[in-house]
């Protein structure tokens, strides 16, 4: 199973930088804030400043920059064609034509477009790939728990969602396995997954889907006698083992964002953009 | 075990019976988008996770299928490898094809809320009811792409909808019969949990 095999991007590194020891909640805002503004980021500079700052960031987190910019690795095919496709399929009338086959015409604008695509998507996986690689899966649901405690005004269970995300947890890995072995089990009875036409494979995945549900539900239904056993009774009440606390770390690294979005602000406004 | 579930209810939060199963079709999802297949020229793969978000929503109604979508998408979000070919991460949702996945949100919803409104279940209102929710996840889809690509709208529909649209129609209905089938086990199976 691909699941339980290859996990590289997006995983957690443990490590004693001032990065890491940040509240969560300060690094999700951060990172948000970082995503908007390279969102309206269109000119060179703009993205020259958000590299040096990204860089400076790697350095200070103290993780491997070749492990971080390995995650952008398999993206790069799919940005090699996106680039190709921005240059020849965005049209403008007035920009300089470089090249021109059949119906299809490669121009400034074109080029323009392509560059900053690529540029903006290479420092958005980059940005949110960094702050997973600094915060384990805990402290963000953590976080992401106490920032949307808020929305419990309108509705919003959060605790029941970081509930049902542990469990989840536990269920995937479980699933996973069960999975391989129904797949197994019903080879072993004769099922031929890879033979027939169209219509006829995609009956097949009958065989495996029903036992797997059921067997799921099964499992479900004794995880909740279990629970039930416990007298779990919902979110009120329930305490933590770790409180998140925001301390003087936290507000070096707000004092930063403040003056990194300001000169970023101030090279948006006053650079010409690239298109 | 019932009797108890019924208890919780009535102190206004999801009795924890829904809770689970929340927990449990997160998990369906996550392995359902291992099932995934990259396309060339386009950003977005091709994944099993929709007819995950199908049972979900028809299965556990549309409150505990938010519960299950919003802790699927979390869940990837903060790094755990849920998301199509076992990547992980916030990146996928601020990328260009993350208006697919929170595109989940909303279609889980349309598909529960029109699922409670149906009151003879057959496998055409079903998959009808499907094609809804997936409606709501290609809107969003091309709108997050459209937005991050610069592409217009008919750029963004002809790479992030058309392609998937045959292999989707199709999935709403084996989600449609998989699902018709599973109410009638699952009587047999958990008795006493009500489905759909």
């Amino acid at each position: 199973m691909e699941l339980t095999k290859n996990i590289t991007l997006g995983v957690y590194l443990p490590g004693k930088s001032f990065i890491h020891n940040l509240d969560p909640r300060t690094k999700i805002i951060a990172a948000t804030i970082i995503i908007v503004l390279l969102l309206f980021s269109r000119s060179y500079p703009a993205f020259a400043l958000s590299a040096l700052f990204i860089a400076a960031l790697i350095i200070f987190s103290g993780l491997p920059a070749g492990y971080v910019m390995r995650g952008l690795k398999p993206m790069l095919p799919v940005l090699a064609i996106m680039w190709v496709f921005q240059l020849f399929l965005f049209k403008d009338p007035d920009a300089a034509v470089y090249f021109q086959w059949w119906i299809f015409e490669a121009t400034e604008a074109g080029l323009q477009m392509g560059n900053l695509i690529i540029l903006r998507v290479l420092f958005l996986f980059t940005i949110t790939t960094f702050l997973t690689l600094t915060t384990s899966v805990v402290s963000l649901t953590d976080g992401l728990e106490s920032m949307l405690k808020p929305l419990q005004a309108i509705g919003l269970p959060s605790q029941e969602l970081v509930m049902t995300l542990v469990i989840a947890l536990r269920f995937v890995l479980i699933l996973a396995e069960e999975l391989e072995k129904i797949i197994k089990a019903q080879m072993a009875r004769g099922v031929a997954f890879d033979r027939g036409n169209f219509i006829q494979k995609t009956r097949k995945i009958f065989p495996v889907f029903l036992p797997l549900f059921i067997g799921a539900f099964k499992r479900a239904e004794e995880l909740i006698v279990a629970m039930d056993a416990r007298s779990y009774t919902g979110g009120k009440g329930r305490t933590k083992m770790k409180t998140l606390h925001m301390g003087r770390v936290d507000l070096g690294a707000a004092a930063l964002m403040i003056i990194y979005s300001g000169l970023l602000i101030y090279i948006i406004t006053t650079t010409e953009p690239m298109i | 075990m019932v009797k108890s579930t019924k208890k919780t209810a009535s102190s206004g939060s999801l009795p924890l019976g829904r809770l689970t199963m929340s927990a449990l079709f997160t998990a369906l999802i996550a392995v359902l988008a291992q099932f995934a297949v990259p396309l060339p020229l386009s950003p977005v793969p091709f994944t099993g996770q929709v007819l995950g978000i199908f049972l979900a929503g028809s299965l556990l109604g549309k409150r505990a299928g938010l519960l299950s979508v919003g802790a699927y998408l979390l869940l990837g979000a903060a790094g755990a490898p849920v998301f199509s070919l076992a990547r992980g991460g916030l990146h996928m949702l601020t990328g260009p094809s993350g208006g697919y996945l929170w595109g989940f949100i909303p279609a889980v919803y349309i598909l529960g809320l029109i699922m409670e409104k149906i009151s003879r279940h057959n496998i055409y209102n079903n998959a009808a009811a499907m094609l809804a929710a997936l409606a709501a996840i290609y809107t969003c889809g091309a709108l997050q792409l459209s937005l991050i690509m610069g592409y217009s709208a008919s750029q963004a529909i002809l790479v992030g909808v058309i392609p998937f649209l045959p292999l989707d129609l199709l999935k709403a209905f084996l989600a449609a019969s998989l699902k018709l089938q599973l109410n009638k086990n699952l009587r047999h199976t958990v008795p006493g949990r009500q489905f759909g």
